[in-house]
Protein backbone atom coordinates (compact mmCIF):
# COMPACT_ATOMS: atom_id res chain seq x y z
CA UNK A 1 0.00 0.00 0.00
CA UNK A 2 1.09 3.56 -0.60
CA UNK A 3 2.95 5.86 1.74
CA UNK A 4 2.26 9.43 2.78
CA UNK A 5 4.88 11.56 4.45
CA UNK A 6 3.40 14.94 5.14
CA UNK A 7 0.68 14.21 7.62
CA UNK A 8 -0.36 16.41 10.48
CA UNK A 9 1.84 15.56 13.46
CA UNK A 10 0.62 12.50 15.28
CA UNK A 11 -1.99 11.48 12.72
CA UNK A 12 -1.67 7.89 11.57
CA UNK A 13 -1.25 7.41 7.86
CA UNK A 14 -3.75 4.61 7.56
CA UNK A 15 -6.92 4.35 9.61
CA UNK A 16 -9.31 1.42 9.54
CA UNK A 17 -12.58 2.66 11.05
CA UNK A 18 -14.65 0.60 13.47
CA UNK A 19 -17.26 -0.52 10.96
CA UNK A 20 -14.80 -1.28 8.18
CA UNK A 21 -13.91 -4.84 7.25
CA UNK A 22 -10.66 -5.64 5.43
CA UNK A 23 -9.69 -8.88 3.75
CA UNK A 24 -6.19 -9.32 2.35
CA UNK A 25 -2.72 -7.95 2.97
CA UNK A 26 -2.67 -4.52 4.59
CA UNK A 27 0.94 -3.57 3.94
CA UNK A 28 2.22 -0.03 4.46
CA UNK A 29 5.23 2.12 5.27
CA UNK A 30 3.47 4.40 7.74
CA UNK A 31 1.64 4.25 11.05
CA UNK A 32 -1.52 2.15 11.03
CA UNK A 33 -4.51 2.50 13.35
CA UNK A 34 -7.04 -0.31 13.31
CA UNK A 35 -10.45 -0.06 14.94
CA UNK A 36 -12.27 -2.37 12.53
CA UNK A 37 -12.00 -5.98 11.38
CA UNK A 38 -8.98 -7.27 9.48
CA UNK A 39 -8.31 -10.76 8.19
CA UNK A 40 -5.18 -11.63 6.23
CA UNK A 41 -1.88 -9.96 7.04
CA UNK A 42 -0.78 -6.63 8.50
CA UNK A 43 2.72 -5.31 7.90
CA UNK A 44 4.21 -1.85 8.45
CA UNK A 45 7.65 -0.32 8.85
CA UNK A 46 6.30 1.96 11.54
CA UNK A 47 3.88 1.76 14.45
CA UNK A 48 0.71 -0.26 14.71
CA UNK A 49 -2.12 0.66 17.02
CA UNK A 50 -4.94 -1.82 17.40
CA UNK A 51 -7.89 -0.17 19.14
CA UNK A 52 -10.33 -1.72 21.62
CA UNK A 53 -13.04 -2.30 18.99
CA UNK A 54 -10.67 -4.05 16.56
CA UNK A 55 -10.90 -7.71 15.62
CA UNK A 56 -7.78 -8.92 13.85
CA UNK A 57 -7.38 -12.41 12.45
CA UNK A 58 -4.00 -11.92 10.82
CA UNK A 59 -0.27 -12.29 11.15
CA UNK A 60 1.17 -8.96 12.21
CA UNK A 61 4.56 -7.30 11.61
CA UNK A 62 5.47 -3.80 12.83
CA UNK A 63 8.22 -1.80 14.52
CA UNK A 64 6.20 -1.01 17.65
CA UNK A 65 2.65 -2.05 18.50
CA UNK A 66 -0.05 -1.37 21.03
CA UNK A 67 -2.91 -3.83 21.20
CA UNK A 68 -6.18 -2.96 22.92
CA UNK A 69 -8.42 -5.18 20.79
CA UNK A 70 -8.50 -8.84 19.79
CA UNK A 71 -5.69 -10.35 17.74
CA UNK A 72 -5.53 -13.93 16.55
CA UNK A 73 -2.29 -14.66 14.71
CA UNK A 74 1.48 -14.49 15.01
CA UNK A 75 2.98 -11.13 15.95
CA UNK A 76 6.51 -10.02 15.04
CA UNK A 77 7.53 -6.67 16.52
CA UNK A 78 11.05 -5.22 16.17
CA UNK A 79 10.69 -2.90 19.16
CA UNK A 80 8.09 -2.72 21.91
CA UNK A 81 4.78 -4.50 22.12
CA UNK A 82 2.18 -3.40 24.66
CA UNK A 83 -0.92 -5.46 25.30
CA UNK A 84 -3.37 -3.05 26.90
CA UNK A 85 -5.90 -4.00 29.63
CA UNK A 86 -8.61 -4.59 27.00
CA UNK A 87 -6.21 -6.40 24.66
CA UNK A 88 -6.50 -10.09 23.85
CA UNK A 89 -3.79 -11.90 21.89
CA UNK A 90 -3.93 -15.52 20.74
CA UNK A 91 -0.73 -16.41 18.90
CA UNK A 92 3.01 -16.38 19.12
CA UNK A 93 4.85 -13.17 19.83
CA UNK A 94 8.38 -12.16 18.84
CA UNK A 95 9.49 -8.77 20.13
CA UNK A 96 12.31 -6.92 21.92
CA UNK A 97 10.21 -5.52 24.75
CA UNK A 98 6.86 -6.79 25.96
CA UNK A 99 4.44 -5.22 28.40
CA UNK A 100 1.08 -6.69 29.37
CA UNK A 101 -1.23 -4.41 31.32
CA UNK A 102 -3.33 -5.84 34.16
CA UNK A 103 -6.37 -7.41 32.52
CA UNK A 104 -4.58 -7.96 29.22
CA UNK A 105 -4.85 -11.50 27.83
CA UNK A 106 -2.08 -13.40 26.08
CA UNK A 107 -2.20 -17.03 25.01
CA UNK A 108 0.79 -18.42 23.10
CA UNK A 109 4.57 -18.34 23.20
CA UNK A 110 6.68 -15.23 23.43
CA UNK A 111 10.19 -14.95 22.10
CA UNK A 112 12.24 -12.02 23.25
CA UNK A 113 14.75 -10.83 20.66
CA UNK A 114 17.44 -8.24 21.35
CA UNK A 115 17.42 -4.97 19.40
CA UNK A 116 19.83 -6.59 16.95
CA UNK A 117 17.19 -9.12 16.16
CA UNK A 118 19.01 -12.09 17.77
CA UNK A 119 16.92 -14.32 19.97
CA UNK A 120 18.09 -14.31 23.60
CA UNK A 121 15.45 -16.30 25.41
CA UNK A 122 12.15 -17.99 24.86
CA UNK A 123 9.31 -18.39 27.36
CA UNK A 124 5.88 -19.93 27.19
CA UNK A 125 2.88 -18.22 28.72
CA UNK A 126 -0.80 -18.94 29.17
CA UNK B 1 3.55 32.07 -26.28
CA UNK B 2 0.49 32.44 -24.07
CA UNK B 3 -2.82 31.19 -25.41
CA UNK B 4 -5.91 32.30 -23.50
CA UNK B 5 -9.17 30.36 -23.48
CA UNK B 6 -12.06 32.42 -22.12
CA UNK B 7 -14.95 30.21 -21.05
CA UNK B 8 -17.52 32.06 -18.96
CA UNK B 9 -20.55 29.84 -18.36
CA UNK B 10 -23.88 30.74 -16.87
CA UNK B 11 -25.42 34.17 -16.55
CA UNK B 12 -23.47 35.21 -13.47
CA UNK B 13 -20.07 34.19 -14.83
CA UNK B 14 -20.77 35.87 -18.18
CA UNK B 15 -21.77 39.14 -16.48
CA UNK B 16 -18.71 39.00 -14.25
CA UNK B 17 -16.46 38.26 -17.22
CA UNK B 18 -17.90 41.16 -19.26
CA UNK B 19 -17.21 43.44 -16.31
CA UNK B 20 -13.59 42.38 -15.74
CA UNK B 21 -12.54 41.59 -19.32
CA UNK B 22 -11.04 45.00 -20.04
CA UNK B 23 -9.19 45.14 -16.74
CA UNK B 24 -7.93 41.59 -17.22
CA UNK B 25 -6.50 42.32 -20.69
CA UNK B 26 -4.85 45.50 -19.42
CA UNK B 27 -3.30 43.67 -16.46
CA UNK B 28 -2.02 40.90 -18.73
CA UNK B 29 -0.40 43.52 -21.00
CA UNK B 30 1.13 45.36 -18.04
CA UNK B 31 2.70 42.15 -16.76
CA UNK B 32 3.89 41.21 -20.28
CA UNK B 33 2.02 37.92 -20.41
CA UNK B 34 -0.49 38.88 -23.07
CA UNK B 35 -1.16 36.47 -25.91
CA UNK B 36 -3.80 35.20 -28.27
CA UNK B 37 -7.26 35.21 -26.74
CA UNK B 38 -10.22 33.08 -27.80
CA UNK B 39 -13.67 32.74 -26.33
CA UNK B 40 -15.48 29.41 -26.20
CA UNK B 41 -18.71 29.42 -28.21
CA UNK B 42 -21.29 26.85 -29.24
CA UNK B 43 -19.23 25.90 -32.29
CA UNK B 44 -15.77 26.59 -30.86
CA UNK B 45 -15.31 24.10 -28.04
CA UNK B 46 -12.46 23.94 -25.54
CA UNK B 47 -11.18 20.82 -27.33
CA UNK B 48 -11.01 22.72 -30.65
CA UNK B 49 -9.23 25.64 -29.01
CA UNK B 50 -6.72 23.31 -27.38
CA UNK B 51 -6.02 21.79 -30.81
CA UNK B 52 -5.57 25.29 -32.17
CA UNK B 53 -3.18 26.20 -29.35
CA UNK B 54 -1.09 23.08 -29.96
CA UNK B 55 -1.07 23.85 -33.69
CA UNK B 56 0.14 27.37 -32.91
CA UNK B 57 2.92 25.86 -30.76
CA UNK B 58 1.68 27.60 -27.64
CA UNK B 59 3.84 26.81 -24.60
CA UNK B 60 1.25 28.00 -22.09
CA UNK B 61 -2.53 27.78 -22.12
CA UNK B 62 -4.37 29.96 -19.63
CA UNK B 63 -7.93 28.92 -18.87
CA UNK B 64 -10.20 31.75 -17.77
CA UNK B 65 -13.37 30.08 -16.58
CA UNK B 66 -14.67 27.52 -14.14
CA UNK B 67 -13.29 24.30 -12.66
CA UNK B 68 -15.14 22.48 -15.41
CA UNK B 69 -13.32 24.56 -18.07
CA UNK B 70 -9.96 23.67 -16.52
CA UNK B 71 -10.86 19.96 -16.34
CA UNK B 72 -11.92 19.92 -20.00
CA UNK B 73 -8.70 21.67 -21.06
CA UNK B 74 -6.53 19.24 -19.14
CA UNK B 75 -8.36 16.25 -20.58
CA UNK B 76 -7.91 17.61 -24.10
CA UNK B 77 -4.20 18.28 -23.50
CA UNK B 78 -3.48 14.87 -21.98
CA UNK B 79 -5.22 13.09 -24.85
CA UNK B 80 -3.04 15.02 -27.29
CA UNK B 81 0.04 14.27 -25.16
CA UNK B 82 0.99 17.92 -25.53
CA UNK B 83 3.86 19.44 -23.58
CA UNK B 84 2.01 22.59 -22.57
CA UNK B 85 1.94 24.38 -19.22
CA UNK B 86 -1.52 25.27 -17.93
CA UNK B 87 -2.54 28.36 -15.96
CA UNK B 88 -5.93 29.17 -14.48
CA UNK B 89 -7.92 32.29 -13.72
CA UNK B 90 -11.15 31.42 -11.98
CA UNK B 91 -14.35 33.29 -12.74
CA UNK B 92 -16.02 31.52 -9.82
CA UNK B 93 -15.10 32.77 -6.33
CA UNK B 94 -16.03 29.33 -4.90
CA UNK B 95 -13.72 27.45 -7.30
CA UNK B 96 -12.28 24.45 -5.50
CA UNK B 97 -9.46 23.94 -8.01
CA UNK B 98 -8.48 27.61 -7.71
CA UNK B 99 -8.23 27.17 -3.96
CA UNK B 100 -6.26 23.93 -4.25
CA UNK B 101 -3.72 25.56 -6.59
CA UNK B 102 -3.51 28.74 -4.54
CA UNK B 103 -5.04 30.95 -7.23
CA UNK B 104 -7.36 33.59 -5.85
CA UNK B 105 -10.50 34.86 -7.60
CA UNK B 106 -9.01 38.37 -7.52
CA UNK B 107 -7.99 39.08 -11.11
CA UNK B 108 -4.89 41.12 -10.35
CA UNK B 109 -3.61 38.58 -7.83
CA UNK B 110 -4.33 35.74 -10.25
CA UNK B 111 -2.39 37.50 -13.04
CA UNK B 112 0.52 38.10 -10.65
CA UNK B 113 0.59 34.37 -9.92
CA UNK B 114 0.61 33.58 -13.64
CA UNK B 115 3.42 36.06 -14.23
CA UNK B 116 5.36 34.54 -11.31
CA UNK B 117 5.25 31.28 -13.25
CA UNK B 118 5.78 28.86 -10.41
CA UNK B 119 5.29 25.64 -12.37
CA UNK B 120 4.65 22.29 -10.70
CA UNK B 121 4.23 18.93 -12.39
CA UNK B 122 1.13 17.33 -10.95
CA UNK B 123 -0.41 13.87 -10.88
CA UNK B 124 -3.72 13.24 -12.54
CA UNK B 125 -6.29 10.75 -11.40
CA UNK B 126 -7.91 8.67 -14.11
CA UNK B 127 -11.34 7.09 -14.08
CA UNK B 128 -12.05 5.27 -17.30
CA UNK B 129 -11.06 7.64 -20.10
CA UNK B 130 -11.48 10.74 -17.94
CA UNK B 131 -8.63 12.52 -16.14
CA UNK B 132 -9.19 14.57 -13.01
CA UNK B 133 -7.18 16.87 -10.79
CA UNK B 134 -9.26 16.80 -7.62
CA UNK B 135 -11.32 13.85 -6.38
CA UNK B 136 -13.96 11.28 -7.18
CA UNK B 137 -17.06 11.19 -4.99
CA UNK B 138 -18.62 7.75 -4.62
CA UNK B 139 -22.40 7.61 -4.34
CA UNK B 140 -24.84 10.46 -4.27
CA UNK B 141 -23.78 12.02 -0.98
CA UNK B 142 -21.51 14.98 -1.73
CA UNK B 143 -19.80 16.76 1.14
CA UNK B 144 -18.86 20.39 0.68
CA UNK B 145 -18.25 23.18 3.16
CA UNK B 146 -21.69 24.37 4.27
CA UNK B 147 -23.05 27.06 6.50
CA UNK B 148 -24.19 25.14 9.56
CA UNK B 149 -27.07 27.49 10.30
CA UNK B 150 -28.25 28.27 13.84
CA UNK B 151 -26.25 26.04 16.23
CA UNK B 152 -25.43 23.84 13.25
CA UNK B 153 -29.03 22.61 13.11
CA UNK B 154 -29.28 23.39 9.39
CA UNK B 155 -26.38 21.10 8.56
CA UNK B 156 -27.68 18.37 10.91
CA UNK B 157 -31.04 18.39 9.09
CA UNK B 158 -29.21 18.20 5.77
CA UNK B 159 -27.01 15.27 6.83
CA UNK B 160 -29.91 13.33 8.37
CA UNK B 161 -31.41 13.12 4.88
CA UNK B 162 -28.34 11.32 3.50
CA UNK B 163 -28.74 7.60 2.97
CA UNK B 164 -25.75 5.32 3.67
CA UNK B 165 -24.68 2.93 0.92
CA UNK B 166 -22.58 -0.26 0.88
CA UNK B 167 -19.18 0.08 -0.73
CA UNK B 168 -16.54 -2.44 -1.67
CA UNK B 169 -13.08 -1.38 -2.85
CA UNK B 170 -10.05 -3.40 -3.89
CA UNK B 171 -6.82 -1.50 -3.29
CA UNK B 172 -3.59 -2.05 -5.24
CA UNK B 173 -4.54 -5.70 -5.73
CA UNK B 174 -3.72 -6.36 -2.07
CA UNK B 175 -6.84 -6.06 0.04
CA UNK B 176 -10.57 -5.48 -0.03
CA UNK B 177 -12.29 -2.78 2.01
CA UNK B 178 -15.95 -3.31 2.83
CA UNK B 179 -18.25 -1.04 4.78
CA UNK B 180 -21.53 0.81 4.74
CA UNK B 181 -20.57 4.40 4.06
CA UNK B 182 -22.21 7.75 4.45
CA UNK B 183 -19.56 9.25 2.18
CA UNK B 184 -16.52 8.06 0.27
CA UNK B 185 -13.92 9.93 -1.76
CA UNK B 186 -10.88 9.02 -3.82
CA UNK B 187 -8.65 12.07 -3.62
CA UNK B 188 -5.84 13.22 -5.91
CA UNK B 189 -5.90 16.76 -4.53
CA UNK B 190 -8.26 18.69 -2.28
CA UNK B 191 -8.57 21.86 -0.26
CA UNK B 192 -7.38 21.01 3.25
CA UNK B 193 -8.73 24.19 4.81
CA UNK B 194 -10.35 23.25 8.11
CA UNK B 195 -9.47 19.57 7.71
CA UNK B 196 -7.85 17.51 10.46
CA UNK B 197 -5.56 15.55 8.18
CA UNK B 198 -3.61 16.85 5.23
CA UNK B 199 -4.64 14.73 2.27
CA UNK B 200 -4.47 15.00 -1.48
CA UNK B 201 -0.90 15.77 -2.45
CA UNK B 202 -0.93 15.69 -6.26
CA UNK B 203 2.83 15.13 -6.31
CA UNK B 204 3.05 11.89 -4.30
CA UNK B 205 1.78 9.55 -7.05
CA UNK B 206 -0.86 8.27 -4.66
CA UNK B 207 -4.59 8.50 -4.27
CA UNK B 208 -6.00 8.97 -0.78
CA UNK B 209 -9.15 7.03 -0.03
CA UNK B 210 -11.38 8.60 2.60
CA UNK B 211 -14.44 6.73 3.88
CA UNK B 212 -16.96 7.97 6.40
CA UNK B 213 -18.89 4.99 7.72
CA UNK B 214 -22.59 5.05 8.49
CA UNK B 215 -23.49 7.29 11.43
CA UNK B 216 -26.43 7.04 13.81
CA UNK B 217 -28.88 9.94 14.06
CA UNK B 218 -27.27 10.93 17.36
CA UNK B 219 -23.78 10.80 15.83
CA UNK B 220 -24.87 13.01 12.93
CA UNK B 221 -26.12 15.58 15.44
CA UNK B 222 -22.98 15.29 17.56
CA UNK B 223 -20.62 15.67 14.60
CA UNK B 224 -22.74 18.17 12.62
CA UNK B 225 -20.07 20.88 12.83
CA UNK B 226 -17.35 18.49 11.66
CA UNK B 227 -19.58 17.36 8.78
CA UNK B 228 -20.29 20.99 7.82
CA UNK B 229 -16.55 21.54 7.21
CA UNK B 230 -16.86 19.20 4.20
CA UNK B 231 -13.87 17.19 5.49
CA UNK B 232 -14.96 13.62 6.16
CA UNK B 233 -11.76 13.03 8.14
CA UNK B 234 -12.93 15.53 10.77
CA UNK B 235 -15.50 12.99 11.93
CA UNK B 236 -14.02 10.48 14.39
CA UNK B 237 -13.95 6.97 12.96
CA UNK B 238 -13.36 7.97 9.34
CA UNK B 239 -11.08 5.56 7.49
CA UNK B 240 -8.06 6.58 5.42
CA UNK B 241 -6.12 4.47 2.95
CA UNK B 242 -3.59 5.21 0.21
CA UNK B 243 -3.22 3.42 -3.09
CA UNK B 244 -2.18 3.83 -6.70
CA UNK B 245 -5.10 1.81 -7.98
CA UNK B 246 -8.61 1.55 -6.57
CA UNK B 247 -11.11 -0.89 -8.01
CA UNK B 248 -14.64 0.09 -7.07
CA UNK B 249 -16.20 -3.36 -7.01
CA UNK B 250 -19.65 -2.41 -5.92
CA UNK B 251 -22.43 -1.92 -5.49
CA UNK B 252 -23.16 -2.02 -9.21
CA UNK B 253 -24.35 1.29 -10.70
CA UNK B 254 -22.95 3.33 -7.79
CA UNK B 255 -22.49 6.80 -9.35
CA UNK B 256 -18.92 8.13 -9.48
CA UNK B 257 -18.68 11.91 -9.81
CA UNK B 258 -15.97 14.52 -10.27
CA UNK B 259 -16.83 18.10 -9.26
CA UNK B 260 -20.48 17.07 -8.88
CA UNK B 261 -20.74 15.61 -12.38
CA UNK B 262 -21.28 11.85 -12.72
CA UNK B 263 -18.77 10.38 -15.19
CA UNK B 264 -19.36 6.68 -14.77
CA UNK B 265 -20.85 4.07 -12.47
CA UNK B 266 -19.39 1.13 -10.55
CA UNK B 267 -17.76 -1.22 -11.22
CA UNK B 268 -14.90 1.03 -12.29
CA UNK B 269 -11.21 1.54 -11.64
CA UNK B 270 -9.55 4.75 -10.51
CA UNK B 271 -5.78 5.01 -10.94
CA UNK B 272 -2.98 7.53 -10.71
CA UNK B 273 -2.43 8.25 -14.38
CA UNK B 274 0.98 7.87 -16.01
CA UNK B 275 0.26 11.22 -17.63
CA UNK B 276 1.07 14.33 -15.59
CA UNK B 277 0.32 17.99 -16.15
CA UNK B 278 2.42 21.11 -15.69
CA UNK B 279 0.45 23.80 -13.85
CA UNK B 280 1.20 27.32 -12.73
CA UNK B 281 0.40 27.43 -9.02
CA UNK B 282 0.38 30.04 -6.28
CA UNK B 283 2.24 30.22 -2.98
CA UNK B 284 -0.94 29.35 -1.08
CA UNK B 285 -1.44 26.04 -2.84
CA UNK B 286 -2.72 23.18 -0.71
CA UNK B 287 0.23 20.81 -1.20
Amino acid sequence: MGKREDYETGAPETIVGASVKIEGDLIGDGDILIDGTVSGKIKTNKNLNIGPTAKVDADVEAVNASIAGMVKGDIKIKGALIIQETGKVEGNITCSRLAIAEGGHFSGTSTMAEQTGEISQSVEEE
Amino acid sequence: MYFYIFDPRGEREVKYFERIQGRLLNTLAETHIEGETYRVTAIRSIELLVDQAIGAEAKTIIVVGSDSSLNKTINALVRKKADVTVGFISLDPTSSLGHIFGITADIQEAVKILAGRLVQTLDLGQIGEYYFLSKVDLGENYFTRTDGGFLGLGSAMQFWKLRPFPVQLYLDGHFTVMTEALGAQIINSRSNKGCRVKLGNPKDKLLDILILSKLTTAQVFRYRKALATGCLDNVPGASIFHAKRVEIMGPKKLPLAVEGQVYTKAPATVVVSKERIKMIVGKNRQF
